[in-house]
């Protein structure tokens, strides 16, 4: 990605309503990598939606309709999705998680229900990794045990255990396909190595000290942690609490790098919250999208954690972001029933509109 | 931009100004400061900036009607400035939190003026939004946010930029242009569908008119009027010649200087006195009076029934369709807007027919009507109608006119029209009205006085009037009974009109005869004792007392120099009775007297004074319910007057203390009320205070609870309580 572009997308305000049909707030979106064409929507009152993207390419201000749903049937949530997620390798297939306690796998062609993962708690979040073949479910809830769900044989497969307090984020890495990452209420960011018996590998530092990878003493933040991130190529971590933080982690040394992101994050509901960070490229900075919860989102160099922009006009609480490669466009989902797509903005000086608006009108007698 | 640093004076002005502006609290921002914002900002977009700034943080403050003025004037900016429109549309969340509230931000106190501002905000968001909608979407999120979270009603919105206003108008203007386009067409169909109609109908009740109305210059019927006429036919010639005697100028006006012709004319076709039998003698004179009512009096007969039939039916239709068609066309034709060119020529055609229609409809109405044809008289006395109840009707209708024509011949006067006897109107005007009677003429349970024809006025009282009367023609005996009436007062009605004559009067009257149960029977034959019978001729009278239009002031010289201001009727209680003074306070003695009389010396003889004071005190206790109008505003102007007085008590007061030698009474004036007087403490803006405590029942009732003497006087009974139970409880511990 180069940075004119990028510069573009910040300087401009360039909102586009999506969609309002939702009844409950839009908890959760995804985007799926494949084609950048679906996306994938979960709201608060248990239905999830599909969006073809491309159909509201044309006009801006179009209205997208809803592809497909799942509307509460019988087989699907009773409660709030907190997280949707594509099969990184087959559109044919998404997952869903819920605070009804459990996960389902959808078949995305009937719309149906594949297959449900019952985990007994409250669901904040699921992850399933874009590089590994052994196609686990690692899971987020308000136990402090992280249960891995076994997509081939529709079974659990082994806890791990080391965290004092609901799990609200997990991730895998997009290095190392047994790497994974979580963040819990109990203020720590733990990394596991999914085959090892004794699986937890440290609980990061925030104050670099030479404790004991697994000492009590470590916390990542100083109040609950709610998101984790890990950059594109696998080597850094990003994670976010309710201390209004953002730490960025260098996962080689498992060190806090004391990146400043400011003070403009705002974080304080118990909810599984994901920074969006942009592709990297040679050359260019790597930006992190955080959904601030003061109903904005905060754009960040990631290296240096400067802001670069901030993007308001969102009415709603921002919930979610996603990423769409292809258009350089930020999704955002908000708690006000919108998804709001934002990408560089369409400078159309033929557009008598938009000439009207670029004038002044100053009448002479003034 | 030229340059891009900001000068230090305009920023210092700018924001002077709009915190002044914000900062009124009033309801409307004054146009010259606003003018002035704009002005500013006109000159660089920096100067926008700052504006937009400074109207953020005034928008921020806690206080609805800052942020009310604030909202106005950004709604200016916003209109002018392209930059101001980016600045805000950025901020566009924020800004309705802080004048819509969502986000559950409470618009701050006072309540009317978050109203306000809430109001003004919705209807701002809804004409950006149709205005600017496409380009700025921030405007159309929050559009949509109000409308789907909010649920908030965007109809029936008050129009308030400038621009939605005249917008608004101009839809109105044309919507109305176009009506009146679609009336114009409509009217010019209707005219030339149905002019045709009108005139056939409007001919056709000429040829009535020609056929009731003989025309002058119509042969026939000048022969038929002056031609000789056959014995057989005189009176009805003679009816004829009443009837068409006037309705314009081309028929025969008969009147005082044609009759003496007519005279001629009789004799001249009459020689045998014919005429002169049945008039008894021809010394008469004659005298035709025109009616004004009903100038062309035709009646309605037999033979014509049938015309006044086909009369009726046109009339009918005029009055029904054709007379609000014409006026409805005129009315259109009138407002349609007028175009150039062929159109021009089109309507003004148009106009022209329609006028003439008008104009000939109007004749045929007014026509038909002088002939006795209108809407109340819809059936003639020879229409045979189906109603049996209608038949006998009829019969006696008959028997009216024919009577009406008999008479007519027997007195011998020509066919003359019915002529009303001049109506007299009472006027109710009597010797005595009573009081307030113009009061009571409005209470529908009032009957009124007598009400007979005026007569002279008399002013004798009317007791010593009727005695006269009794006196006079008791005599001459001579006078008949219309010259007494004439000479006889008005008086209003009382009791005692009806005994007013008697000499003596029995008990019963009645002429019943009617039994007691312990006096027996009672033949009528006890009389009322003459004492009664003259207390039964009195008449009560209301004394109605003349209040003084102004009551004087005393005007007596005070030793501060001023004069006294108190107004009394007959004596001020400090400086005596109540003389005219100059200017200086001194006596104006009438011219009569010349000596100078000192104020203190001049003494009115005690009978004069008791007369005096008499009066006043009867004037004072004049009855008020009875007052009318004027009376009553008289008083309250003394009423006024008196409160004026109060200001100089204080003078007056000094006055007679300084001059008894006593010290002057200093008055405790309220600490604030002084103050107040002396400068009068113009408030700075209508700004709400919001920090002063409201004055809530609690908090009165806090101020009254909470002083520190009753809490001390509570702990006080408490610690009481307390120890006395701990010692009860000893008391009964035997150690």
């Amino acid at each position: 990605m180069n940075s004119g572009r990028t510069r573009r997308i910040a300087h401009n305000k360039y909102t586009r309503l999506l969609y309002q049909v939702e009844l409950g707030a839009v908890n959760t979106i995804d985007i799926e990598e494949a084609e950048g064409r679906y996306l994938l929507s979960g709201g608060g009152d248990g239905n999830i939606y599909i969006y073809d993207l491309e159909e509201s390419q044309r006009d801006e201000r179009r209205v997208v309709k809803c592809m497909a749903g799942a509307e509460k049937t019988i087989s699907g949530h009773k409660g709030g999705i907190s997280r949707v997620n594509w099969y990184p390798f087959d559109n044919g297939m998404f997952i869903s998680s819920s605070f009804d306690s459990t996960i389902k796998v959808w078949d995305t062609n009937a719309m149906e229900v594949a297959c449900t993962f019952d985990l007994e708690n409250k669901v904040y979040s699921h992850a399933i990794s874009s590089k590994a073949t052994h196609g686990l479910i690692a899971t987020a809830s308000s136990d402090p045990r992280i249960r891995l769900c076994d997509l081939k044989t529709g079974a659990f497969t082994h806890s791990l255990s080391g965290h004092r307090g609901t799990v609200l984020s997990v991730e895998w890495s997009p290095r190392h396909e047994y790497l994974l990452a979580s963040g819990s209420t109990d203020t720590t960011v733990r990394l596991w190595d999914i085959r090892k018996s004794s699986s937890c590998l440290c609980s990061l530092d925030m104050h670099n000290t030479n404790s004991p990878p697994l000492s009590e003493a470590n916390v990542a933040h100083t109040r609950t942690v709610n998101g984790l991130a890990f950059t594109p190529d696998g080597l850094h971590l990003v994670s976010t609490g309710h201390d209004d933080k953002m730490r960025l982690w260098n996962l080689y040394t498992g060190q806090n790098t004391l990146t400043n992101y400011g003070t403009m994050i705002r974080n304080q509901f118990v909810y599984n919250l994901v920074p969006v960070i942009s592709p990297m490229s040679a050359g260019s900075p790597t930006y992190v999208f955080y959904p601030s919860n003061d109903r904005s989102i905060l754009m960040y160099d990631l290296m240096d954690g400067s802001l670069v922009k901030r993007l308001t006009g969102s009415f709603g609480r921002i919930t979610a972001l996603a990423w769409r490669p292809r258009t350089q466009e930020i999704y955002s989902a908000g708690n006000d029933h919108d998804i709001l797509a934002w990408g560089p903005k369409n400078v159309d000086r033929d557009n008598a509109l938009q000439a009207m608006a670029d004038l002044d009108t100053w009448s002479d007698s003034d | 931009m030229p340059t891009m640093a900001m000068n230090l004076e305009t920023r210092e002005a700018l924001s002077t100004l709009i915190f002044a502006i914000t900062k009124t609290g009033d309801l409307y921002l004054d146009p010259d400061q606003v003018k002035q914002v704009k002005s500013i900002c006109k000159k660089s977009d920096v100067n926008v900036r700052t504006a937009y700034d400074l109207l953020m943080i005034q928008l921020k403050r806690k206080h609805a009607q800052i942020r009310y003025s604030s909202t106005q004037l950004i709604a200016e900016l916003f209109q002018r400035s392209h930059v101001f429109r980016e600045l805000l549309v950025a901020d566009y969340p924020v800004f309705l939190q802080l004048t819509v509230g969502i986000h559950q931000h409470p618009l701050p106190l006072p309540v009317v003026f978050a109203d306000k501002t809430k109001k003004l905000a919705i209807s701002l968001t809804n004409e950006w939004h149709a205005k600017y909608g496409p380009v700025y979407k921030q405007i159309v999120l929050g559009y949509e946010f109000l409308r789907y979270h909010l649920k908030v009603d965007f109809s029936n919105l008050v129009p308030v930029t400038d621009e939605a206003r005249s917008a608004e108008q101009r839809a109105q203007e044309e919507l109305s242009r176009r009506i009146r386009q679609r009336k114009y067409e409509k009217a010019v169909v209707e005219i030339e569908e149905m002019s045709e109609d009108i005139q056939d109908n409007v001919r056709k009740m000429g040829s009535c008119f020609d056929i009731l109305v003989p025309k002058l210059d119509d042969e026939s019927a000048l022969n038929a009027i002056f031609g000789a006429p056959t014995g057989s036919n005189i009176d009805k010639e003679q009816d004829t010649q009443g009837d068409d005697d006037v309705n314009d100028d081309s028929r025969m006006e008969p009147d005082d200087s044609d009759t003496a012709e007519q005279e001629v004319a009789w004799r001249q076709y009459d020689p045998m006195g014919v005429h002169d039998n049945a008039l008894g003698t021809n010394r008469y004179k004659l005298t035709i009076n025109v009616n004004r009512d009903n100038p062309v009096d035709v009646q309605e007969s037999e033979d014509n029934a049938e015309v006044f039939t086909t009369l009726r039916e046109c009339y009918r239709l005029i009055v029904k369709k054709h007379w609000p068609k014409v006026t409805e066309w005129m009315d259109v034709l009138m407002k349609a807007d007028h175009e150039p060119g062929e159109q021009r020529a089109e309507y003004d055609r148009l106009l022209k027919k329609a006028i003439d229609l008008k104009k000939s409809v109007t004749d045929a109405k007014s026509k038909s009507e002088d002939l006795g044809v209108n809407m109340e008289t819809m059936y003639g006395p020879y229409e045979h109608n189906s109603d049996e109840d209608d038949e006998e009707l009829e019969e006696v209708e008959v028997m009216a006119t024919s009577s009406i024509k008999n008479n007519t011949r027997i007195k011998g006067k020509q066919p003359v029209s019915k002529q009303q006897r001049p109506e007299t109107k009472n006027p109710k005007n009597s010797v005595f009205s009573m009081h307030g009677q113009d009061i009571l003429e409005d209470d529908p349970t009032y009957a009124g006085g007598t009400h007979v024809t005026p007569v002279q006025a008399v002013s004798r009282p009317d007791t010593r009037r009727a005695r006269d009367l009794r006196s006079t023609t008791a005599p001459e005996g001579e006078e008949t009974r219309e010259e007494l009436l004439a000479r006889a007062p008005l008086v209003p009605w009382d009791d005692d009109l009806a005994v007013w004559d008697k000499k003596d009067m029995a008990f019963n009257t009645s002429g019943l005869e009617y039994s007691h149960r312990f006096l027996g029977v009672g033949d009528g034959s006890n009389l009322v004792s003459q004492g009664t019978l003259d207390r039964m001729k009195m008449r009560t009278r209301i004394y109605n007392p003349e209040l003084p239009n102004e009551i004087k002031a005393c005007r007596f010289p005070m030793s501060n120099g001023r004069l006294c201001m108190r107004r009394d009727l007959v004596r001020c209680p400090y400086h005596g009775p109540v003389v005219p003074r100059d200017e200086l306070g001194q006596i104006q003695l009438p011219p009569g007297e010349g000596g100078f009389v000192r104020p203190g010396e001049e003494e009115l003889d005690d009978e004069q004074e008791a007369a005096l004071i008499a009066r006043a005190i009867a004037a004072a206790a004049a009855p008020s319910s009875s007052s009318s109008l004027s009376a009553s505003s008289r008083r309250l102007d003394s009423g006024k007057s008196k409160s004026k007085d109060t200001s100089t008590w204080e003078d007056i007061e000094d006055d007679v203390h300084l001059a008894l030698g006593l010290e002057k009474i200093e008055v405790p004036r309220r600490r604030g009320q002084g103050v107040k007087k002396k400068k009068p403490v113009k408030p700075p803006s209508a700004l709400v205070n919001l920090s002063k405590p409201v004055d809530s029942s609690r908090a009165r009732l806090l101020r009254r609870v909470a002083t520190k003497a009753s809490k001390d006087s509570v702990t006080q009974d408490e610690a009481i309580e307390k120890s006395s139970s701990s010692r009860d409880a000893r008391l009964n511990r035997w150690q």
